[in-house]
């Protein structure tokens, strides 16, 4: 047998908390890649973040090695996030394996991303090894699960090995049918390099590292290589493999799993999806599937402390070390000062990059609401995208105006169908196909707005479900639809950082709710305040905020002053965290406050 | 010879009533002797002939119904700690239904000059729904017997806001007073404070409060009756007739000094601001232990000596005097605040006389903001 025989490239896919870092951590324990003592729970989730919602973002392949029949064998697992922000990378994952195990819960089924991710892992040709997990559930039902996984996935389910991650149930039989069952890499080791980029990070010693699938060739320390993007050439430093952490290794060859370090200065250099070659030998052609991740959520961000700019640009930069897909650009707004206009893949993405924000760099954020890209068609016939309301042409220059379309795909159980067919109506949802996929389990697809996706829709239909519900989305391209900008007015003066671009038809519900949030948020003034909402020159909804406090008018009890001066300190405290629009005085709460109406 | 106030604790109350957070109790009557000792005993510890009393204000809980002599004994102890001034300005607070004519005239011979009487609503109804244990008769009828032995300046408490209050029923307590030809009104708007009966049953919607904006209307009722009447507003929420400004209150709003003796009582001296142990228990047994009763002492920064010179002065017809407040503070706010200064007086909250700062009414109902601008 040659040496490529000996390797096996795979991946779990699986849907949100169906365990697939637990499994993941099982088999370095089993392969004795790690040491039980050493597992902080879900080795290979390296981020805080991570941890706490359990779910995996960041992509960490391990190197283990399993004895089967006395032979020992080169496992690679490669890691794939596991949600819909992240498809493109899950996609170059599972390129770069041969295999796949997918997870289904004993007590939950199929859901949305398992099928999400399935499709994906038959697109590159994967095989497909399925496991039931968490069967120490009360309320696992195996026998339905090998039913669900045979009719609603196609494969055949007598033979699927039926494990508990979490106890440690079964998991040699997991290695077992991956050495099995998952086919050799079968790369030409005499061939130019191709090296396929499927994730990469930013270390502060050795600058940009590439974790790569070799398909073709050879590459070790010295040799000069060549990004097929960019063309541009560097000397490899370092190559290796990760056990848990890095090791260096002399060489990386057809089949393998690894890193390459090459002193580069930063991430977006190492484009995910990328070929590597060699410089003075390059290869014939590219690897298939490469492709320019665009970010599709927007919005701005800014401190609450109007002095910390600087700070949050520091941080800013850093993040994109490791983060290609981030973008971001200044912004200056007149109500919250100086931030950034900032780009990302989807809500999740968005939501990680706040916290890490606020976490690890501990800066006090103030977010504008999430914004999708729209495409104008000016009466001239120029066209022009914008991703900020504050960039919205005068609405007569306008010939029309086009939004990024989804199509929604939701698993739920049949009972909560009615109520989310409701709301994906509310939410200028077309409904395109509904199957009852068992007894249990229903697929509903929509096509519908991605501005109304990142608009509470997830939170909304986790409540109209129990939480039973799960979502997927895919962009499918542009539509023609009626958008208003929605304007904020404090005071008589619109405030830039509460515009919204919304459908006509909604505004006026849109507005009316906005007012009467800001209504409660914003706190008395020395003058009555009012709040409008309005669509140009058109008030479309209207309350006031009344001056005068009855509290002024307390009784002072017995000469407590400590109290008073503890209610002014209060209000002082607070005051540092207004932002001023006019004469109006907004705390920065108001800002976040007006993200979470219906 | 240093010049302060003393205020005197009496937590003892016949019942509770809904509204009320303050340190009262209902149904401890059986230590009030104890606590009497203890009372005297703590005034005692601060004895020093160095210092001038112009004014004591004995407060509760509900001092009237101490028992009989208690009174007496108290001002004659606190005599023999303090030198009083011959011109003492000396006010005890009572319940219209426990003056009776044997108290009123024990005050009277103590040396007691002041009575506050507190009514807070006309309403029979609206009493009975504050838990309060008077009528409307009561009230008439303390006030002369009040009057009959002799006191010339009394009191009367007020609130509006009150669940079920109709403009119609401030109308009728505030004539009630002034027929009743009092000195001196206090008319406070009633603050739902937590852990009251009165939060319970209104978040249980059991009870309502008024709207915010129906309060304001009550109150601007009052501002401009009580004028008319001529009471002068001299502080945001006390009204007097001329020369019947309370002079305790006025002294904490000009930061003057004040000693407070008995549970949970408040002090102002030296710059600290200090209170007691609020249980009527541990009070008794902090004294009689010889430990301390204090409970929470903080020593006052420059700045918060500033800030609260700004925040109580305000209060007050007589405001804040800019030259004052240069000299102790080193802050010129004719510099610091000109701005802000300006504008206020543009839109008619403050007036600057004299270089004082003075709120006008539509600048008293915005107060809080006014003090946030001035001190931040």
């Amino acid at each position: 047998m040659s040496r490529q025989d000996y390797i096996r490239n795979f991946c779990i896919v699986a849907h949100i908390d169906h365990g697939k870092s637990t499994l993941a951590d099982r088999l370095l324990e089993e392969t004795n890649t790690v040491a039980k003592r050493d597992l902080t729970d879900q080795v290979l989730d390296s981020m805080d973040i991570e941890r706490e919602r359990g779910i995996t973002i960041k992509l960490t392949p391990t190197t283990m090695k399993y004895n089967y029949n006395g032979e020992i064998y080169t496992l690679n697992l490669i890691d794939t996030p596991g949600h819909v922000d992240f498809t493109y990378e899950v996609s170059r994952s599972l390129a770069a394996c041969e295999g796949a195990i997918l997870i289904v819960d004993a007590s939950q089924g199929v859901e949305a991303q398992t099928l999400s991710n399935l499709y994906l892992a038959l697109e590159n040709d994967l095989e497909i090894l399925p496991v039931i997990n968490k069967i120490d559930l009360p309320s696992a039902d195996i026998e339905k699960t090998k039913k669900e996984i045979e009719e609603v996935i196609g494969l055949p389910a007598d033979d699927v090995p039926c494990i508990s991650a979490k106890c440690g149930t079964n998991i040699n039989e997991v290695l077992k049918s991956v050495v099995e069952n998952i086919p050799s890499p079968k790369g030409d080791e005499n061939k130019p390099l191709r090296a396929l980029i499927f994730d990469s990070y930013y270390d502060n010693f050795k600058g940009a590292v590439c974790l790569v699938r070799v398909v073709d060739g050879k590459v070790s320390k010295n040799t000069k290589i060549k990004f097929w993007t960019s063309g541009h050439e560097y000397d490899v430093t370092e190559v290796g493999i990760f056990t848990t952490k890095s090791n260096e290794v002399n060489e990386l060859m057809a089949g393998d799993v690894g890193y390459i370090c090459a002193s580069i200065k930063n991430v977006s250099e190492t484009k995910v999806g990328d070929t590597i070659t060699t410089a003075n030998m390059p290869c014939e052609s590219a690897l298939p599937g490469y492709k320019e991740v665009k970010p599709v959520v927007f919005s701005g961000i800014f401190c609450v402390e109007g002095d910390k700019y600087n700070d949050l640009k520091d941080a800013l930069e850093k993040l994109k070390l490791n983060d290609a897909s981030l973008e971001y650009s200044p912004e200056v707004s007149q109500a919250l000062g100086f931030g950034f206009r900032c780009g990302f893949l989807g809500l999740l993405h968005m939501e990680i990059i706040q916290e890490r924000l606020e976490r690890e760099f501990d800066l006090d954020l103030i977010t504008t609401a999430p914004t999708v890209n729209y495409r104008i068609t000016k009466t001239n016939g120029d066209v022009i995208e914008i991703s900020n309301p504050a960039d919205m042409p005068e609405t007569q220059s306008i010939a029309f105006m086009e939004e990024p379309m989804v199509r929604v795909n939701i698993f739920t159980p049949p009972e909560y169908v009615g109520e989310l067919m409701k709301l994906c109506q509310e939410k200028r949802g077309i409904h395109q196909d509904l199957q009852y996929l068992d007894a249990s389990r229903c697929q509903l697809i929509y096509k519908m707005p991605l501005n109304e996706i990142i608009f509470d829709f997830f939170d909304q239909m986790k409540s109209r479900s129990r939480g039973y519900a799960s979502l997927d989305y895919e962009i499918i391209g542009y539509e023609e639809s009626s958008l208003v900008k929605l304007d904020i007015l404090l005071n008589g003066e619109v405030c830039d950082a509460l515009s919204l671009i919304v459908h006509k038809d909604k505004a006026y519900q849109r507005g009316k709710a906005i007012a009467e949030k800001l209504k409660d948020v914003i706190p008395r003034q020395m003058f009555e305040v009012p709040i409008q909402a309005a669509i140009g020159n058109k008030v479309i909804a209207r309350e006031t905020i009344k001056a005068l406090r009855k509290d002024v008018l307390a009784k002072c009890y017995g000469g407590d002053i400590t109290r008073k001066r503890k209610l002014l300190e209060k209000q002082k405290r607070g005051k540092k965290r207004m932002r001023k629009i006019g004469s109006v005085e907004i705390p920065s709460e108001a800002f976040i406050s007006i993200l979470k109406i219906d | 010879m240093k010049k302060i106030g003393i205020y005197v604790h009496f937590p003892f109350c016949v019942s509770k009533c809904n509204y009320c957070d303050f340190n009262s109790f209902a149904n401890m009557d059986e230590y009030q002797q104890d606590y009497f000792n203890a009372l005297i005993k703590e005034i005692n510890q601060y004895s020093n002939k160095k210092i001038l009393v112009d004014s004591i204000y004995i407060g509760g809980g509900t001092p009237s119904i101490m028992f009989d002599g208690a009174i007496s004994t108290l001002m004659s102890e606190l005599r023999k700690s303090f030198i009083i001034d011959s011109d003492v300005e000396v006010t005890i607070e009572c319940n219209p239904n426990s003056v009776t004519i044997a108290k009123a005239r024990e005050w009277k011979e103590s040396g007691i000059n002041r009575v506050s009487v507190g009514l807070q609503t006309a309403s029979n109804n609206l009493l009975k729904l504050l838990g309060r244990k008077h009528t409307k008769n009561d009230y008439i009828n303390a006030v002369q017997i009040i009057k009959s032995v002799g006191f010339a300046n009394i009191n009367t408490d007020c609130l509006v806001g009150l669940p079920r209050q109709k403009l119609s029923n401030v109308k009728h307590t505030l004539k009630l007073v002034k027929k009743m030809d009092c000195t001196h009104i206090s008319v406070y708007s009633l603050i739902l404070e937590k852990n009251t009966k009165l939060e319970e049953l209104i978040n249980n919607h059991k009870l309502y409060l008024p709207k915010e904006e129906k309060t304001i209307g009550m109150y601007n009722f009052a501002l401009q009756y009580l004028k008319e009447c001529g009471y002068d507003r001299y502080e945001i929420s006390n009204f007097a007739k001329k020369g019947f400004e309370c002079r305790h209150n006025l002294n904490t709003w000009k930061m003057g000094e004040y000693l407070g003796f008995g549970a949970g009582a408040h002090s102002y001296f030296n710059d600290f601001r200090y209170n007691n142990l609020s249980s009527i228990d541990k009070y008794i047994k902090a004294i009689n232990s010889n430990i301390s009763v204090i409970e929470n002492k903080e020593k006052i920064t420059n700045s918060e000596k500033f800030e609260e010179t700004v925040m109580l002065g305000l209060r007050t017809k007589y405001g804040i005097d800019i030259d004052e407040i240069k000299q102790e503070f080193k802050i010129d706010l004719l510099k610091t605040k000109k701005d802000i200064i300006s504008k206020l007086i543009a839109n008619g909250f403050i007036n600057l006389v004299y270089n004082k700062i003075i709120p006008t009414n539509s600048g008293y109902s915005v107060l809080n903001k006014i003090i946030l601008e001035l001190v931040s």
